[in-house]
């Protein structure tokens, strides 16, 4: 009887201890990506009689399967509802081209990211997140946008975080946006490609 | 609402504007650089995907070219103005596993055609394929009467050309032909014109061929 009082007071006690005595913690997980557009193709014909391209539309594109992945991350507390998180992530999906009527594919993406997060508790389960990080992708080189493409792309990446109660197990899922730059070798435009994670991960 | 929450609220809703305005990456088809039909009144190429394999005879070379060389020198130069992995081309050793054939013009044809008979121009470069009326390609047959996925047959008169040196410029021209481009271009400085002066693709020739790849096929092969 003793023994338990003790314990139910440690774990009172426990959200008290000021944030800087909290050790940081780690935090490691599984990531699965949903299925999306990766580059879009914009085909160009000048009409008959006419000098001035137009957009013609056209199926074609390359996309990315559904992916999955690892995600390490180490944890800081900043107050009893703040946290930053220094995260790596790693996944891989395939490649899709879709052109000429039909579609194959030429291999796999391999992403790997690096970035720091800040979370903030909304509710004793719940969180929002926003973060910032860098992301290296490689791929099958004969296609837009891994042929002569850039390595370093900036990541921008925002969601909601949920715990069950007195559990260690965390839910995430985060809308990542993967800016890439324009490259003229292959006539790619800039833009960002969206994707959508779902997160599972365990902290200790 | 706490003036905290709202801004982090606030925050959110900016980031999410952001991002929503930013498009994905595109890449830009241009126009085709000629008419990819002035000759063959269809559109045509192979199956999306598809990695053409392509068998040299070299079976009496004439001195001083190389067939192999020259199409292996066409693959890179056809690969290389790809943007979305759509030229994909081979050699193989076994005729049996070709799609398309490239041999001499005195060498002995390996391939025939009951539907629509072969023949020779005599023609620097001459690329045949058999097309039924309802735009179904047909298997050429081997001339032992055995069954082949042979669809083309590239022939090469070397003796049609001014100067032995321009011998690669006619293969990798006819490459293109098996690529899809299905006419010449009127610009000399184009590989696609009738008597190729180049040895690998110029701009237009490239953006004729993406025009090509990136559309359906009337013909598919």
């Amino acid at each position: 009887m003793r023994l338990l009082l003790i314990t139910a007071v440690c774990a009172a006690t426990l959200p008290r201890v000021a944030p800087a005595q909290q050790p940081a913690r780690w935090r490691y997980g599984v990531v699965i990506s949903a299925p999306t557009k990766l580059v879009k193709v914009d085909a160009l014909a000048i009409p008959e009689g006419g000098t001035t391209p137009l957009s013609e539309s056209n199926d074609s594109r390359v996309t990315l399967g559904l992916g999955a992945g690892l995600e390490v991350g180490r944890v800081w507390a900043l107050g009893p509802r703040v946290a930053v998180i220094a995260f790596g992530r790693a996944q891989t999906a395939s490649v899709t081209i879709h052109s000429g009527g039909g579609s194959w594919s030429p291999g796999r993406a391999f992403i790997s990211e690096a970035g720091a997060r800040i979370e903030r508790g909304i509710s004793p389960q719940s969180g929002l997140f926003a973060a910032l990080g860098v992301s290296h992708w490689s791929g099958p080189s004969e296609t837009a946008p891994f042929k002569n493409g850039a390595a370093a792309l900036l990541v921008t990446e925002a969601g909601i975080t949920a715990r069950p109660a007195r559990s260690s197990w965390r839910f995430d899922l985060k809308a990542n946006l993967t800016r890439f730059g324009a490259n003229d070798d292959i006539a790619l435009g800039s833009g960002s490609a969206w994707r959508f994670i779902l997160g599972v991960s365990h902290e200790r | 609402m706490s003036a905290k929450a709202r801004m982090s609220r606030l925050g959110l809703v900016a980031w999410l504007a952001v991002a929503a305005a930013c498009d994905t990456p595109t890449i830009t088809i241009g126009p085709a650089g000629y008419s990819p039909t002035n000759i063959v009144p269809f559109r045509y190429h192979w199956r999306p995907g598809h990695n053409i394999a392509i068998y040299v005879d070299r079976s009496d070379e004439p001195s001083g070219i190389d067939l192999t060389a020259a199409v292996k020198s066409g693959i890179a130069a056809w690969t290389n103005i790809a943007r979305l992995g759509d030229v994909q081309m081979h050699v193989v050793t076994d005729v049996h596993d070709a799609d398309v054939i490239f041999h001499h013009y005195l060498s002995t044809p390996l391939v025939q055609s009951d539907v629509c008979p072969l023949f020779s121009t005599g023609a620097g470069g001459q690329t045949q394929f058999c097309v039924t009326e309802d735009s179904v390609a047909v298997p050429l047959e081997f001339t032992d009467g055995h069954a082949s996925h042979v669809k083309m047959d590239v022939t090469i008169n070397s003796f049609q050309l001014d100067t032995v040196s321009f011998f690669p410029a006619l293969v990798v021209h006819e490459m293109g032909h098996v690529l899809g481009i299905g006419s010449h271009s009127f610009n000399p400085s184009d590989l696609m014109f009738g008597r190729p002066r180049r040895f690998d693709p110029s701009a237009d020739d490239a953006s004729t061929l993406r025009f090509v790849l990136v559309r359906r096929a009337d013909v598919l092969f």
